[in-house]
């Protein structure tokens, strides 16, 4: 009896962690680069283009987010968060900068930070089966399980970038309450989500 | 053990909504505190993880190559290393051309050092593009930390003047509430018995020294009559002048504004006779309405 030979297994190739590929970033790799690019693009875009509410400006965003990893690749430290924490950071700050500068020019409010959320369903721009995944979903869930005025006042200060005076007055809420609305919000998604830094 | 005040700002810092002395107060604390450290990076996360949960949208697939020819540019060219074969092609032409080969190898030489010298002066200005940009974003983020600043001064200087208006309103609808307290408003009787159903109202403004009459019911008078209005002061005084005047025929009815003859500090009552044509400088004939 003879047994049919069996091809020998493949070799593991490791998937470089984003840290991993950041420390390669920094050395000039630009190839790492983009495959950080690769994992975290559609969801930065996302994020920046529900911010602005337009896709020129959101990949404008983006494009500014990576050259700025790129820029500050060599001084990243793990212990502080997570490169898509730290990416997220960056395109939230900018995109809400964007909105800023929009509102003192005098644009129409409706142009960002839509009233709603959009939390129902996605809308996006192309079905992507990868943003239907298990992380958007997970989300998608832990913030469903929130109480309604924590997550109002999350999603105001998140993605509205509005200060704690603004999100009190808009809710018509004490900013006492406020406060504490953020803080268990936060904490509750935390235990949620089971976020590991 | 984080206290409760301690999370409340962990969040908030984490959300970015901690501003000047908090925030400064606040960092502080996360310098000297690990725990506290911890507790914001897991924070920070959380926040991170609302991005996944927005709708999703894919973006151009051109911004991939966009992002990654910029990076390029920011990097550093690799210095140029010369090839193998330049080197003995320059070797073998000097053993065959004596001199002119030796010549060859020198210029060969001079021209890998000014490529040599070309590539790093291009890194140089690749480097000095980085900077430019790095530069260029700070000014950037400065100017939107400006801008920022601004935004929150006008913000202030609106609610400045929304308030102060809102003041002036207040001021404005207040001293019109203490004009109305200080009206005197009484209302007359008939004190004649043909006439019972004759009635008034006298409305005086203390402030302004004038008043309004408003009369029902009263008797046509003839041609040679007038009814004349008295203000009668609390001291006793007599009565002071508040001016002739005459009711509609048909109706009985009059509504006169009325100015006394003098200034008057404080009204008692108001009365009404009938007088003369013109009227009288003292009262003279009946009074015909009393104020009550």
């Amino acid at each position: 009896m003879s047994s049919e030979p069996t091809a020998p297994a493949a070799p593991a190739f490791p998937v470089p962690a984003d840290a991993e590929l950041l420390r390669r970033v920094a050395q000039g790799d630009i190839d790492s680069l983009g495959q950080l690019y690769d994992r975290h693009a559609r969801t930065l875009f996302s994020l920046a283009r529900h911010i602005l509410n337009d896709r020129a400006e959101a990949e404008d965003v983006v494009h500014e987010v990576f050259l700025a990893l790129q820029a500050s690749a060599e001084s990243y430290d793990e212990a502080r968060g997570s490169v898509f924490t730290w990416a997220a950071a960056l395109t939230r700050n900018r995109a809400i900068d964007r909105v800023r500068r929009r509102r003192r020019r005098g644009d129409l409010l409706a142009q960002a930070a839509p009233a709603d959320l959009g939390y129902a369903e996605p809308r996006g721009d192309s079905a992507d089966p990868f943003r239907c995944g298990e992380v958007a979903v997970a989300v998608r869930q832990a913030i469903g399980q929130l109480p309604l005025e924590q997550r109002r006042a999350l999603e105001l200060a998140y993605f509205g970038g509005r200060t704690q005076q603004e999100i009190a007055a808009e809710l018509a809420t004490p900013l006492g309450t406020i406060k504490a609305r953020i803080r268990r919000g936060l904490l509750t998604l935390r235990s949620i989500m089971e976020v590991r830094p | 053990m984080i206290d409760e005040r301690h999370e409340e700002n962990a969040a908030l810092y984490a959300l970015d909504l901690l501003e000047g002395d908090e925030r400064v107060s606040f960092e502080r604390s996360l310098a000297a505190e690990p725990e506290l450290r911890a507790l914001v990076r897991d924070l920070r996360a959380a926040a991170a993880a609302l991005a996944h949960g927005t709708p999703a949208a894919a973006p151009s697939p051109f911004l991939r190559e966009r992002v990654l020819a910029s990076a390029r540019t920011r990097q550093p060219a690799p210095a140029r290393r010369q090839p193998m074969f330049a080197w003995a092609a320059a070797a073998g032409l000097a053993l065959t051309t004596g001199l002119a080969g030796w010549q060859a190898l020198r210029l060969h030489r001079e021209l890998g050092n000014a490529r040599t010298l070309a590539a790093q002066l291009q890194a140089e200005n690749q480097q000095r593009a980085q900077e430019l940009a790095a530069a260029r974003d700070r000014q950037q983020q400065g100017d939107a930390a400006l801008g920022l600043a601004q935004a929150e001064l006008e913000k202030l200087r609106t609610t400045l003047r929304d308030d102060q208006a809102q003041s002036a309103q207040i001021i404005a609808a207040l001293r019109s509430q203490a004009n109305v307290a200080e009206l005197k408003i009484q209302s007359l009787a008939s004190l004649v018995g043909n006439t019972p159903q004759a009635r008034a109202i006298a409305v005086w403004n203390p402030l302004t020294q004038q008043g309004v009459l408003t009369v029902a019911n009263l008797p046509a008078l003839e041609a040679n009559k007038d009814y004349q209005l008295w203000l009668l002061e609390p001291q006793g005084t007599a009565p002071i002048d508040g001016g002739v005047f005459r009711v509609d025929a048909t109706t009985g009815e009059a509504r006169v504004t009325f100015k006394p003859s003098r200034a008057v500090r404080s009204v008692d009552k108001f009365a009404v006779s009938l007088e003369r044509k013109g009227g009288a400088p003292t009262r003279e004939g009946p009074v015909v309405l009393l104020g009550q």
